[in-house]
């Protein structure tokens, strides 16, 4: 705390803080235009202090944690503070700025106050369309849509025509676009009227010293969890698929944890280098991916998401592995190898902090596109199937839970059945369930994962992007690993046939045909036969576990039928002993 | 003979008794959780009135949402579409709380084993992909016969288009399982969206029996009366006993509905058509918005809370809470800041000043320290204060902080008032609304000692403290109207809508008709509430627009749909195909009523009989403690004004009047506020 600053004054700009970073969400996905937005969520808005330091974020998208305080420091530094005028807007698209793709409009706010710079506010926003090839494989970034470099789109309050001219002729929905755009800007003004508020009420000095304090409790409260961690280095590797343009050939990501004290250091000098498909990100998803995990381990639940509570934790990230690709890599999928690269920090820290620790999960989010001639308007439709949920990794005090959005998205819906079949005919949803054993097993159990089907009445095409099919989410302390995700085709006559890989390119589907995606399990936590019989009992009760693996698995013979399950008690005394 | 409210809530039940001649008298009682007619008959005691002097009674209670988040219900079974036995169980995948590991999804209250699916399909347009196979319904039911199940919910695939499956289900339950409680999805929702149509189903059935009882053991307790017996529902009105025993998710949040209803009537007798609702109790803070006397209708509701709470898809009334009320304690975390709840300390044993045990310092205890409450005041339940527990609770924060106890009391209140001002802008700005340009109405028990600092958070200058603030949700109760909803999806484009659409709104006026009628409720006049849920093709999200009781024009619709979407979400597009998704209709009958006493004027200034001893209050945390005059709020009469700073007191509660605040006793009784300089 500083001269300037009482502790009251420093809680109440706190609340005020995260009031601000909510209000500015609700009025983006208040006022956006495409569902991605608002129904996925996928957005993030934040305020920065002068520096481009984070104060508040309001996710949106948990993936995208850093991505703003990187580019608004990229502005600080391409701008200069004194190229930085009261009315401008800034805005970027730039992969390599953000990390991720093509789709994801940055636009940044200066706040004035006291004459002077005392804070940005800034959004991202998911644009439904930024030209580029539509669908199907990318090789450079260029085929992946139109790119702005750190541009002026307001100047000095004055919106810049041309540069809305360009946007408009370089997308497919320019009224989504601008919509879009309208959206942000109204979000990153309210963010600016509420803090001009707060300066004029407190001062802008004191504001800033209401940052620096923050951070430094924040930094605080992180470090006195990171000390608690048992100094070591500590490893974990994993294997992707592929990275849809050299098919099967598996991309490694391998991750080394060194703790020191209080400081908290990821070292991701191992990882794959970048690959020539469209799975890469950039620089600023490696460090989120990190900040993600170190958040989820160090200060889950408190609020603001601010600078401070990332302090302690230091990245040794080289430019050019797939997550941190430089030009002209394909970032399409940006978002899901990132995701495994926090299981895998999780992984490597188990024996650390096996309190905290959490296994495997699916890791994916399971996006599957149907595409034809729609019978009644002749049009081309397209229809994404994608957010069905899967399993979680079980913790030491908890199984995982079931059907759950991966760790990339957060507040994530899926699409009601109803309303998807409402809208588009010529698909019949037959199947959403939970997949029985897909939970790796432990004495607690992994979540489970969900199977989708879709049935086609017409003839269409089918794409799926589905990753993490070879390997399976892994299980901690002799729990064992899930099942992974997987894309199936079930033939007319009943016959189902899985796809060789999740990424289907423009795959027939005949009348009567269905396609199914189905999403992994969590992995287990701790021995299996320590699960008491019980609760064995129980999951097989409700169709979670199959007689068979409560046998193998967990040392436990059950006996009887649908009308009432029970456990053999001698035999599984005896399987429990001679395993 | 009386009409009577009674509102269960968490700490209290309060009764309050009106006269034939508008005369009010309150009873206020422990509430008996574990039998809770206990605290029913105590507070009528209270209230000076007999059972058989009750000639109406109208019923507010925590029953339902109780025994759902406690999980004390029926042994229910649920019946499916075969292939969606887990659309229950699977919910909506998503995760609010995104960095936290331990995060838990919502539990279903019907585990999986006792869900069962039906082979059937219908599809979206309500025709039957696949007839209903009622032998494998009826093997089902006689499962649930030998597992001694109590309670069936049913909800199908596209139910809400075509219910006739679900009504055969019905029937062939009824006959295999008579005296089992059974509950079908349309018939408590005809919207798309399977699982929240589930899991409301689902809720319904779990209390319909344990709610079942609970209403017989009341109209056995009133059997004397003769007077009919009206339940508060969600939705601002009130229903019939037989209604809500099949139907008792519609009375989940009847307490704070009952208070925006008090607000709502409040407001038509000031002359006033917007207001802020703020009800300010012991563990949370709630607000809503009222504009143009409507009753503020959400379309969802979440038990529990957003973040793990299972859905009920019910009009119900649309509510902002957060954790701070006059039990949230202040405390100092790890990093050294000062934090102010949502940790509270409850009715158990509740601030520390009411000498139970308690030593955590609370708003409460702060608001004590700073001489704004009386510590001679007596508490609800005979309760006495005590100011020095509150003092060495303070002091104990104040000490970790480097502050002086005063200045950690003030700042705690700072810090409430900040964090309540949250809820309003909830309803306010982050739905493009000034919060200036509304008056706010505060009550609850804490909502008048602290609406002053809220207001100036927000630069809002006009503050009502209705009349009895702390049983004001009863109050509300007895001035409702009946009240029935249907909400029917039928996508259908704007453009191409026929006379069957007309037909379609007058069927379902018909239905609410019979529904308001249920009950022997009493008749009186009644107006439809119309309204569309509306999207341009292609958009999910929806705009709900309210139209006239008056033959439907497309044209005349666009446009207005076109406007509504551009002030509700920044911009519209004007000739875009636009189509209509669920048509909602509602039926309100006004009751027959006295309406409460009014006010005797008096000279314009507080009589000499209506102080009391005056008494020093701190308000500003670097200057000294001011005198302050205090007023007994009973001894006020109409057009009485009073400067701040001064306190006006009354049984349970304080309001009280910052320097540069005014206030104005209104013939209704209310406490018309003028806040001075904001902040």
């Amino acid at each position: 705390m500083t001269d300037r600053l009482d502790p009251i004054t420093a809680e109440i700009i706190r609340g005020n803080l995260i009031g601000i970073t909510n209000e500015m969400k609700t009025n983006l996905m208040r006022t956006a235009y495409n569902q991605i937005i608002y129904e996925a969520q996928d957005f993030t808005v934040g305020l920065f202090d002068s520096d481009g330091e984070t104060v508040s974020i309001g996710l949106g998208l948990p993936m995208f944690v850093g991505g703003l305080s990187h580019a608004v420091k990229a502005m600080i530094e391409h701008f200069g503070r004194d190229g930085i005028d009261p009315g401008d807007v800034l805005l970027t698209n730039d992969g390599f700025l953000s990390g991720s793709h093509l789709n994801h409009i940055i636009v940044v706010l200066p706040v004035f106050a006291d004459g002077r710079i005392v804070a940005f506010s800034a959004s991202m926003a998911h644009w439904a369309d930024v030209g580029g090839v539509l669908g199907g494989t990318t090789h450079d970034i260029y085929s992946e849509g139109f790119q702005f470099p750190m541009v002026k789109i307001v100047k000095a309050g004055v919106e810049d025509r041309e540069l809305l001219a360009i946007i408009e002729l370089n997308v497919r929905f320019s009224n989504l676009a601008l919509g879009d755009l309208r959206a942000q800007l109204a979000a990153v003004r309210t963010g600016e009227a509420r803090i001009v508020e707060l300066a004029a009420r407190y001062g802008a000095d004191v504001l800033d010293a209401a940052f620096q304090a923050m951070f430094d409790a924040s930094e605080k409260r992180a470090r006195a969890a990171v000390l608690a961690i048992p100094d070591g280095e500590y490893r974990a590797s994993a294997e992707m698929d592929d990275d849809g343009v050299r098919v099967g050939q598996r991309v490694p990501i391998d991750v080394t944890v060194r703790i020191e004290g209080d400081r908290f250091i990821v070292d991701l000098s191992r990882m794959s280098p970048q690959v020539p498909g469209y799975y890469n990100s950039g620089e600023a998803a490696g460090l989120s991916a990190v900040h993600v995990a170190f958040k989820a381990l160090t200060s889950p639940t408190e609020g603001p998401v601010n600078a401070g509570s990332f302090r302690p934790a230091e990245v040794i990230l080289p430019p050019g592995t797939v997550v941190s690709a430089q030009r002209p890599a394909a970032m399409r999928w940006w978002m899901t190898y990132p995701m495994t690269l926090v299981d895998c920090i999780f992984r490597a820290l188990a024996p650390a902090v096996p309190n905290l620790a959490i296994a495997g999960h699916h890791a994916d989010i399971g996006v599957a596109t149907a595409f034809g001639e729609d019978s009644e308007t002749g049009r081309l439709f397209v229809f994404v199937h994608a957010a069905q949920g899967g399993g979680w990794g079980a913790r030491r005090d908890a199984d995982g839970e079931s059907a759950t959005i991966c760790i990339n998205d957060g507040d994530t819906h899926n699409t009601p059945i109803e309303a998807n079949e409402v809208k588009r005919s010529g698909l019949l949803a037959t199947r959403y369930e939970l997949r029985p054993d897909s939970g790796g097993a432990g004495r607690r159990r992994g979540g489970l994962g969900t199977t989708f089907e879709w049935q086609v009445e017409a003839g269409m095409r089918f794409n799926s992007s589905v990753e993490r099919t070879v390997m399976a989410p892994w299980g901690l302390e002799g729990g064992t690993a899930a099942f992974p995700n997987a894309v199936r085709r079930r033939e007319p006559e009943g016959g189902i046939v899985t796809l060789p890989s999740g990424k289907a390119d423009s795959l027939p589907l005949a009348p009567g045909e269905s396609f199914i995606v189905e999403t992994g399990g969590g992995g287990g936590f701790g021995d299996p036969a320590e699960r008491p019989a019980t609760e064995v009992l129980a999951d097989v009760t409700a169709g979670y576990v199959s007689v068979d693996a409560a046998r193998e698995l967990y040392r436990v013979a059950i006996d009887g039928d649908q009308d009432g399950w029970r456990i053999d008690e001698p035999a599984t005394a005896e399987l429990r002993r001679t395993r | 003979m009386s009409r009577v409210a009674i509102d269960i809530g968490g700490t209290f039940t309060d009764v309050v008794a009106m006269d034939e001649r508008g005369a009010i008298s309150v009873g206020k009682s422990l509430s008996t959780p574990s039998h809770l007619l206990e605290g029913i008959l105590t507070g009528l005691r209270y209230s000076g009135t007999e059972v058989e002097d009750v000639d109406f009674l109208l019923h507010g209670s925590t029953v339902v949402i109780n025994s759902l988040i406690e999980r004390r219900g029926a042994d229910t079974a649920l019946i499916t579409t075969e292939g969606f036995r887990d659309v229950y169980e699977i919910g909506r995948v998503n995760r609010p709380d995104a960095f936290n590991l331990a995060f838990r999804r919502p539990r279903p209250l019907i585990p999986r084993r006792r869900v069962f699916e039906a082979p059937e399909r219908m599809r979206a347009d309500g025709s039957v992909h696949r007839s209903l196979d009622e032998a494998a319904v009826r093997e089902i039911a006689r499962r649930l016969r030998v597992d001694g199940v109590e309670s069936v919910a049913v909800a199908l695939l596209h139910a809400y288009r075509n219910p006739d499956h679900e009504i055969r289900i019905g029937e062939i339950l009824a006959e295999e399982l008579p005296g089992v409680f059974v509950s079908l999805s349309h018939e408590l929702s005809r919207e798309y969206r399977e699982y929240e149509r589930t899991s409301t189903v689902a809720a319904n059935a779990f209390v319909g029996p344990v709610v079942a009882d609970y209403l017989a053991e009341l109209d056995r307790a009133f059997e004397g009366s003769g007077g009919a017996i009206a339940i508060m529902q969600s939705n601002g009105g009130l229903a019939g006993i037989e209604r809500i025993r099949r139907q008792s998710v519609q009375m989940l949040e009847s307490g704070p509905a009952g208070g925006v209803v008090g607000t709502i009537e409040t407001c038509r007798r000031l002359g006033y058509e917007h207001a802020i609702a703020f009800d300010m109790g012991g563990t949370t803070a709630k607000a809503s918005i009222v504009r143009d006397l409507a009753f503020p209708i959400a379309a969802e509701y979440f038990v529990g809370g957003y973040a793990e709470g299972l859905p009920i898809r019910v009009p119900c009334l649309d509510i902002v809470e957060v954790g701070t009320g006059g039990g949230s304690i202040a405390s100092v975390d790890v990093g050294g800041g000062i934090r102010v709840g949502p940790r509270s300390a409850g009715s158990e044993p509740g601030p520390a000043c009411y000498g139970r045990g308690g030593t955590d310092a609370t708003v409460t205890d702060a608001s004590l320290v700073l001489g704004i409450i009386d510590s001679n005041q007596k508490l609800s339940g005979g309760l006495e204060l005590h100011a020095d527990a509150a003092r060495d609770a303070v002091s104990a924060v104040a000490d970790q902080l480097g502050l002086s106890t005063p200045a950690a009391a003030g700042g705690i209140l700072q810090i409430a008032a900040a964090s309540m001002a949250t809820a309003v802008r909830a309803v306010t700005t982050e739905r493009g609304l000034d919060p200036r340009d509304f008056a706010m109405f505060a009550y609850g028990g804490n909502g008048p000692v602290h609406a002053s600092l809220i207001a100036r958070e927000l630069g809002i200058t006009r503050v009502v403290i209705p009349v009895l603030p702390s049983v004001f949700s009863a109050i509300g109760m007895l001035l409702a109207d009946l009240r029935h909803d249907v909400v029917q999806t039928r996508i259908q484009p704007l453009a191409g809508l026929d006379a069957g659409f007309q037909e379609r709104i007058d069927a379902l006026k018909a239905e609410c008709l019979v529904a308001l009628q249920e009950g022997g409720m009493p008749d009186g006049p009644t107006r439809h509430l119309i309204a569309l849920d509306m999207r341009y093709v292609g958009q999910e999200h929806v705009l709900t627009l309210p139209i006239d009781d008056a033959p439907i024009d497309p044209v005349g619709l666009a446009g207005a749909f076109d406007e509504g979407h551009r002030v509700r979400f920044g911009h519209a597009a004007p000739g875009q195909p636009v189509e209509i998704v669920s048509l909602r209709v509602s039926a309100i009958r006004s009751i027959a009523r006295t309406e409460p006493e009014v006010l005797p004027a008096g000279s314009g200034s507080p009589s000499p009989e209506s102080r009391r001893p005056d008494r020093l209050v701190l308000f500003d945390i670097g200057a000294e403690p001011l005198r302050c005059a205090v007023y007994e709020r009973a001894a006020l009469l109409a057009g009485d004004e009073i400067e701040g700073p001064a306190a006006i007191e009354e049984e349970t509660t304080t309001t009280l009047l910052r320097p540069g605040d005014r206030a104005v006793v209104d013939a209704t009784g209310a406490l018309l506020l003028e806040i001075g300089a904001a902040r």
